[in-house]
């Protein structure tokens, strides 16, 4: 009896410690941004309205935005993204969900600039896809933020581009995200 | 007279038909009407393509235009625009209780909120996020304001206009509730 109770209790204690040393980040107003160059034109479009959670203690990472949100410098840009390309009203958001795989080289405690590589799953235009890339995480005075830059094919998400403004999007876009976190 | 009947038919189409006609009376007689016929028919397919030629420039020049002006056409007018209103409580709740009826009403639509700030920052390209007041813990209609407004505080209640982008949810397992956004937003009066 007197064992179960200690289970119990170291149990009980096991479970209140995870919690108190769960640390979740947070931010709502992550910033995305995507470059498509060619001979004929460079489009860079804009997104700083992203959810994204960290959580320093599994390496749990996300990201999620709303394509609508995306701002071109012009306004047929814009309309050519949401209707063509992204079809936005069918597939409103895009989302990562993924892990960091080298956590332990990061000292959430200590300031400075550490490498880190992600794996996850991509989901854009209704098609998830593994991907693996690698980042920064950026401590300064207990902040943390993140940015990470890698390129992603638009026919791997089956976007579709009229031969006719094929020379004008590229067919390799390259993403930047940057994330300030604050904590939950 | 068929030859005459036939130049007859073309009379007032055009001053050069006129002067051709005369020529070939005055100083082509022996030709055939055949002959003459073929002298006309050559010139009228000579004036018929500079027509088509023009046309074609015409077309091509407007299309230009056009495409230019697509092109260049500006981004929808916010400031100036009418708005639906509804407050920040509603709109949220609207949102996460009726998704449906919340996109076919307010999404990609300009819409004016009234509520309380209840958070205050800037974004990486240093707009002005103003977060309004929801019933939900944690939660908020999220702004990010074209113009920023110098002197809103926490507790002030607002009545801004945006174009609504939508609910992006947040993580239930991580305990994050999602934001209703509103993106380019001005002050509304």
């Amino acid at each position: 009896m007197i064992i179960k109770k200690i289970i119990f209790l170291l149990t009980l204690l096991c479970a209140v410690n995870t919690h108190a040393t769960s640390q979740v980040y947070f931010t709502k107003n992550g910033n995305a941004s995507f470059f498509s160059k060619t001979m004929l034109q460079d489009i860079k479009a804009d997104n700083n309205q992203m959810i994204s959670v960290l959580n320093i203690q599994t390496g749990e990472v996300q990201f999620s935005l709303l394509n609508n949100a995306f701002h071109f410098p012009k306004a047929k840009m814009e309309e050519d993204f949401n209707e063509n390309y992204i079809e936005s009203a069918k597939y409103p958001r895009s989302t990562f969900k993924g892990n960091i795989t080298n956590l332990s080289e990061i000292n959430f405690a200590k300031d400075g600039a550490y490498p880190v590589k992600v794996k996850g799953d991509m989901m854009i235009h209704g098609v998830e896809k593994r991907i693996a890339t690698a980042g920064t995480i950026t401590i300064t005075n207990g902040n943390i933020s993140a940015a990470s830059s890698f390129n992603i094919l638009v026919k791997d998400y089956k976007i579709n581009i009229p031969t006719i403004v094929d020379n004008k999007v590229a067919e390799n876009i390259k993403i930047d995200i940057t994330c300030n976190y604050q904590k939950k | 007279m068929p030859a005459n009947n036939l130049f007859d038919e073309q009379e007032g189409i055009h001053d050069d038909l006129q002067v051709i006609h005369t020529c070939i009376i005055v100083k082509w007689q022996p030709f055939s009407v055949k002959k003459r016929y073929t002298f006309l028919e050559t010139t009228m397919k000579r004036e018929l393509k500079k027509n088509i030629l023009f046309i074609f420039i015409a077309i091509v020049l407007f299309a230009c235009i056009g495409g230019y002006l697509v092109w260049n056409r500006p981004h929808q007018d916010v400031k100036g625009a009418n708005a639906i209103e509804t407050t920040s409580i509603d709109l949220y709740k609207i949102f996460t209780s009726e998704p449906l009826v919340a996109k076919s009403k307010y999404l990609n639509t300009i819409t004016a909120v009234s509520g309380e700030i209840i958070g205050i920052s800037l974004n990486q390209k240093n707009q002005q996020i103003l977060l309004l007041k929801t019933q939900t813990s944690g939660a908020s209609v999220n702004c990010t304001m074209e113009e920023n407004i110098d002197n809103a505080r926490a507790g002030d209640t607002i009545a801004l206009k945006g174009i609504c982008i939508g609910y992006i949810e947040g993580d239930s397992e991580m305990g994050l509730p999602g934001d209703v956004y509103l993106i380019r937003c001005y002050r509304s009066i």
